[in-house]
């Protein structure tokens, strides 16, 4: 049985029980024979032959019964269906004990990134969540972020040792030549700060273990804080095939991007070209462009440029910009856009969500080729779903110059300069809102609230949802908070803190009767937490950190967070499903 | 908590069908000239103690029988049949053709990428007509076949016919491994341990010498389970066997060792295995001659080790073959490569893999 106690990306931490032992995972599973005395007692063991110490045995070749196995072992049949081409391309993967599967062939595999990225996403769906993937002979240190971003579980040390052999002396950061390494670089026991130019091809096998048994408690760690993509992304540029198998990775990425949670609270880096393509930067383009919908009466489109501080409104430069708004006596009238990267497009409604209210750039002021693709594309769909009467570009002028021709005849630019929060462009900003103003009349702060978080409705929920929660409904509130309700009953509430709108059980009642975001559960009373063994079935969309509505026979029975994707919590056995908020 | 999980085997029909596979992109050359045979050369051989000059042939038959409905994993030469009908005349031509080239040499080796004692590949007229011609300008005429083929009546005609001109005739029984778990499962043989023996005590009754091919790394075995594989079949098929000959898998066309070696999952055994096997098979052997001719040897698609000590190792093991002083393959075993430790991990570790635990 699995106890996952931490996830991000396709990686989970947590423990394998095996009743008579438990297992941390990732795991690295060191090899019989291949460590020295004073740390023989490393566990979990791979060996040929069964023995106290051994987790995993493997059997001899072809041969597709185990040797007896002993108690909290498992054993690793060697067939040929094991063979990447015997199986006509298709992963196999062969079950070890009831929550491990073995992607056989993967160190072969991983040879070739065009193949191996395809192969390990097939691999990670075919186990699906109950189980863990081991891959034979994969596990230098280097590797092992951006294999258990993929979704590998388990390794072994079998690399270190042939790594050794051949003179390389690995680290987190690479692959080097332990004979050109004139100077100490390493304080682990088998370096004690020697050079490692004179060591032997055991000590070197010695530091590549310790190497990768620190790179192995840095990416539990990160797994656990959610900053697994940040320190794939520092790893893979060791060498330009891992940075190839993160793009590759990246593009194979739907089970990635079904793992990866909705929201949270960790930071996200946008440092390299690959933060573009993270599963979760990703995703938020795709639903902004795909699922979200201005529900907004507003008629001025107001563009604005992103600011360092998240989330923006609570930014100099944006306070500047909505001070500025709200003096012209414009501020009922105007639905704010901010351009950006790597998020392309963030509507002020969902300026709070994840990511948008947690990732920060490296700012230099202009924008790649790729940058500019993605925030055009963006504002394309946007101007298509909804005509507004006025547009106006308050944008330095090298963002406002990307995307110039794609805004409606008749637009009005109000920032000249490359900075938008000089006096005489906000001056300018001003002028001409107010001038709108007097010509539309002063709007409505509601109608603007009511238009937040009904947008950010359609991008949590999708449309059909979103519109059911909202018919006939008052909102009430200042902007970052919100409360939506129907007379004295409400419906649901805007958090700051997870920038998603969380249901009441009227709320839910709402969403149910469209069949979205519901999880289906066994006839019982709910008073705490769903766990995962009574779930009877979920809507696939659902992705940890979802707002969810649990029902049972049509009957909503509460509300909540989910701790699981809508897959996971049907499939597992064990484990907290949903946090519950409200019951009935 | 301990579960042992049972994988059902792949049968013989999943194994033909992934060497099939393997042949989809070759193309039968439909305008060769039946006439002509495929290749001669000409060579060393040490045969009874002594040097000889040997000549080898390659004829250009309808192919092999075994191969036209399953075909092993490590074999390509197929390329060099003619997958249809070569009658009796055509063969006796590409012999007479052959023929006409002989400079002395005392030793004929035929070979057909098939066998030579199939009737349905090499006619009976043919079969008569091409030994008896044969016996009169050699001392030895070596063929290859199958053990099915091997027949008494069979066997005893072609040595009679050889007899009668002075001449000594000889079958090369490709036996791979004297495990039938190794011929069944990773090389698709057909045939087991004990169709070898039959076949050989059926030769030696009839007065026929035997030649025993050995396959040093088929597919899916590591490089540890092969030496240890050899060295046993090497004892095992001993008392059956005048020459012992070891062959390290190299990577043919067309086959499926190459479609795993192209994925990366195969690498044709290392030099250093060739000597191990050589050191610790000889006393076993006897009697017998052991030896390898490492086809390719030291390039990527035949046995090698890193590249810097193959010329080396290569060379005494040629001397090695000749001479039969086991003292060469001890001197290369001594050659110093930094490829050592590496080629000892692998023999460590590769067990712990699937695939192959190094490729170059």
């Amino acid at each position: 049985m699995l106890n996952v106690q931490g996830r991000d990306a396709a990686a989970r931490s947590g423990l394998l029980d095996l009743g008579e032992r438990k297992v941390e995972f990732p795991a690295m599973l060191w090899v019989d024979g291949e460590m020295a005395p004073s740390e023989s007692h490393w566990e979990p063991v791979l060996a040929a032959r069964p023995n106290p110490a051994a987790l995993v045995v493997t059997t001899a070749r072809f041969s597709d019964a185990g040797p007896t196995a002993v108690a909290g072992q498992l054993v690793l049949p060697r067939t040929l269906e094991a063979v990447p081409a015997m199986s006509e391309g298709r992963v196999r993967l062969a079950p070890l004990g009831s929550s491990v599967s073995v992607f056989h062939g993967a160190a072969a595999l991983f040879r070739n990134p065009r193949r191996f990225a395809p192969a390990v996403a097939a691999a990670r769906t075919e186990a699906a969540y109950s189980r863990l993937l081991y891959a034979p002979g994969l596990g230098e240190p280097s590797q092992l972020a951006v294999l258990a971003y993929a979704g590998i579980d388990v390794f072994d040390a079998v690399p270190l040792s042939l790594a050794a052999a051949e003179g390389r002396y690995l680290t987190s950061h690479g692959s080097f030549a332990a004979a050109t390494l004139e100077r100490p670089e390493c304080v682990c026991p088998a370096c004690g700060g020697e050079a490692p130019n004179s060591f032997t091809e055991a000590e070197v096998r010695r530091h590549n273990q310790y190497a990768a048994l620190q790179e192995l408690g840095a990416v539990r760690n990160a797994i656990r804080n959610g900053q697994l993509r940040e320190l794939v992304e520092a790893r893979v540029r060791s060498h330009p095939e891992l940075t190839a198998l993160l793009r590759r990775i990246d593009a194979h990425g739907p089970q990635v991007e079904e793992r990866s949670p909705i929201v949270r609270r960790s930071r996200v880096f946008a440092n390299t070209k690959e933060s573009l393509r993270r599963a979760d930067v990703a995703r938020f383009r795709e639903r902004v462009r795909d699922r979200y919908q201005p529900r907004t009466q507003a008629p001025i489109l107001l563009l604005l440029p992103c600011s360092h501080r998240k989330p923006y409104s609570r930014s100099r430069t944006h306070r500047a910009i909505l001070d500025t708004v709200w003096e012209s006596g414009a501020g009922g009238l105007v639905h704010d856009v901010i351009v950006t990267s790597p998020l392309g497009l963030v509507p002020r409604e969902l300026e709070l969500t994840y990511p948008a209210a947690h990732y920060d750039v490296p700012v230099t002021g202009d924008w790649d080729a790729d940058e500019g693709a993605m925030i055009r594309e963006l504002l394309s769909s946007l101007l298509k779903k909804r005509a507004y009467g006025r547009v106006v570009s308050h944008l330095p002028q090298h963002t406002y110059r990307l995307v110039a021709d794609l805004l409606p005849a008749g637009h009005v630019v109000t920032c000249e300069g490359p900075d938008a929060t000089k006096p005489h462009e906000l001056t300018r900003l001003g002028a001409v809102l107010r001038s709108f103003a007097k010509d539309l009349g002063r709007g409505s702060m509601r109608d603007v609230l009511r238009g937040r978080l009904h947008g950010l409705a359609t991008y949590q929920f999708g449309a059909e949802a979103a519109d059911k929660l909202f018919e006939g409904v008052q909102v009430q509130g200042k902007w970052p908070t919100g409360k939506v309700h129907i007379g004295i009953d409400q419906l649901a509430m805007l958090p700051t803190d997870r920038g998603f709108l969380s249901l009441t059980i009227d709320g839910g009642e709402r969403i149910a009767r469209t069949g979205k975001y519901c999880v289906e559960i066994e006839d019982f009373p709910v008073t705490g937490s769903i766990f995962a063994v009574g779930v009877k079935g979920a809507d696939p969309d659902i992705r940890v950190g979802d707002e969810v509505v649990v029902t049972h026979g049509g009957d909503v029975r509460a509300v909540g967070v989910a701790a699981m994707t809508g897959p996971e919590m049907v499939e597992m056995r064990r484990g907290e499903a949903v946090k519950v908020r409200h019951h009935v | 908590m301990s579960e042992a999980v049972q994988l059902p085997s792949l049968t013989l029909a999943d194994l033909s069908q992934a060497i099939a596979k393997s042949r989809t992109r070759f193309k039968v050359d439909e305008d060769i000239d039946l006439n002509r045979y495929v290749k001669l050369w000409r060579e060393d051989e040490s045969w009874q103690g002594t040097k000889h000059r040997a000549m080898t042939l390659i004829l250009r038959t309808r192919g092999c029988t075994w191969d036209y409905q399953h075909g092993c994993t490590m074999c390509g030469y197929f390329v060099d049949t003619a997958h249809r009908k070569v009658n009796a005349d055509q063969l006796v031509a590409q012999w007479r053709a052959a023929a006409a080239e002989h400079k002395g040499e005392s030793i004929l080796k035929i070979y057909t990428g098939g066998n030579f004692l199939d009737p349905a590949e090499v006619m009976d007229d043919a079969r008569r007509t091409i030994v008896a011609e044969a016996s009169r300008l050699f001392k030895l005429v070596i063929v290859e076949s199958r053990p099915e083929y091997c027949t008494p009546a069979r066997l005893r005609e072609v040595e009679d016919a050889c007899r009668a001109n002075g001449s000594h005739f000889m079958v090369a029984l490709g036996l791979e491994s004297s495990s039938d778990e190794v011929c069944d499962k990773a090389i698709n043989k057909g045939y087991g341990f004990r169709h070898f023996v039959e076949a050989a005590k059926a030769c030696r009754e009839a007065g026929v010498g035997v030649k025993t091919y050995l396959l040093l790394k088929p597919p899916f075995l590591t490089e540890e389970e092969t030496v240890e594989d050899i060295v046993r079949s090497i004892a095992d098929c001993a008392p059956h066997s005048d020459i012992i000959s070891v062959n390290p898998t190299n990577v043919q066309k067309f086959t499926l060792v190459e479609t795993l070696w192209k994925d990366r999952e195969y690498r044709s055994p290392w030099l250093w295995s060739v000597l191990e096997v050589l050191r610790r098979g000889k006393p076993a052997a006897a009697s017998a001659v052991l030896k390898s001719d490492p086809v390719g040897g030291g390039s990527k698609r035949g046995a090698h080790n890193c590249g810097r000590c193959d010329e080396e190792v290569l060379g005494h093991i040629e001397s090695y073959n000749t001479t039969q002083d086991i003292a060469f393959v001890e001197a290369a075993g001594a050659v110093e490569c930094s490829c050592k430790p590496l080629y000892r991990a692998v023999r460590r570790l590769e067990g712990f893999m699937t695939g192959s635990a190094w490729v170059d």
